[in-house]
């Protein structure tokens, strides 16, 4: 059965999307692209340090997988357009993230400058993905603004604690048009598959793989679980009961 | 004087093009975006580029992240 998630012309047929950051050796990253399958990654612009040796992230990367730079270091809308018109000439293609924080404490989404970039950029002919507070009214925003996903937080950034933010997620996938791509604070592989049975169009998980003791596997073990997630999203599952419902027949027992 | 990375310093003598400057500086190249007064500057045109007084470079490349 055929089920791709389409975003910005593309078509994924993996809905694990990753992240780059806070892998202990870089090699890991082609490695755990292959096992994972996942076909979009995460990268950040940041300004080169010339007194230390810095590394081109952009080398690890096969270049079939889809680079989603992101924003980050942004403090508000005009700072998250210029990074993304950087990432753009520098030949990173259309797709963005918008990551917009002012908050160093928890790391939490300005959904108001958020939606600002996202107007911008989605009219310069960015796929724009904004990571944002799980919001319906900021949803709604950002569906009129043009962007191509929105990626609420399950939880604070890196903290693996799951999808705390769950009855506001139920909410947005409930009523939103856009694919939800629910994105930071997932820690293990099955809150993931809890986002994709909910009916996410996808999760964000970085730092759940790349500080796991082998990468490599746990990329494999995410993909597993999204796609199990997947597959029980559509497979619709039995509705829950307060009271036990036999399984066998209630009838013809052998010593009644 | 030139304002590199955020940080005035004086142009060496000898260097007059953008590619001369990221020479000297022994940057890796490969994933390097440099911006030339806010405005990315192709490798292309980085030969052509000349390295004015008062200007602002900034290097920039592709690092990790979530």
């Amino acid at each position: 059965m055929s089920d791709v998630l389409k975003l910005g012309g593309v078509e994924f047929t993996n809905r694990l999307f990753t992240g780059t950051g806070k892998f202990s050796s870089k090699a890991m990253i082609p490695k755990m692209l292959e096992a994972s399958g996942s076909q979009m990654i995460t990268v950040a612009l940041r300004r080169v340090d010339v007194k230390s040796a810095s590394e081109n992230i952009l080398k690890y990367i096969p270049k079939s997988v889809v680079l989603l730079p992101n924003t980050s270091g942004a403090r508000n809308a005009v700072e998250a357009v210029k990074i993304a018109m950087i990432a753009r000439e520098a030949g990173c293609g259309n797709f963005i993230k918008i990551e917009i924080i002012n908050d160093q404490k928890y790391l939490f989404p300005d959904n108001f400058e958020t939606i600002k970039a996202t107007e911008i950029l989605a009219k310069e002919g960015f796929h724009v993905l904004p990571y944002m507070m799980p919001d319906l009214i900021a949803t709604k925003r950002l569906e009129d603004a043009g962007a191509a996903a929105i990626m609420p937080l399950g939880a604070p950034i890196g903290t693996n604690r799951g999808l705390e933010t769950r009855p506001m997620l139920e909410i947005l996938i409930e009523n939103s048009i856009l694919p939800v791509v629910v994105d930071a604070g997932i820690g293990r592989p099955s809150q993931a598959a809890d986002a994709m049975e909910m009916g996410a169009a996808a999760v964000l998980v970085n730092t759940a793989i790349s500080a796991a003791d082998n990468p490599v596997l746990m990329g494999e073990a995410f993909s597993m679980a999204v796609k199990a997630g997947r597959a029980a999203y559509l497979a619709k599952m039995a509705e829950e009961k307060r009271f036990a419902q036999a399984s066998s027949p209630l009838e013809g027992y052998l010593w009644n | 004087m030139i304002v590199f990375n955020g940080k005035e310093q004086d142009v060496e003598p000898g260097i007059k093009s953008l590619s001369d400057f990221v020479r000297v500086t022994k940057v890796e190249e490969e994933g390097l975006v440099v911006l030339l007064d806010e405005v990315v500057i192709k490798r292309e045109k980085w030969d052509s580029t000349e390295i004015k007084d008062g200007m602002a470079i900034e290097f920039i490349n592709f690092v990790s992240g979530g």
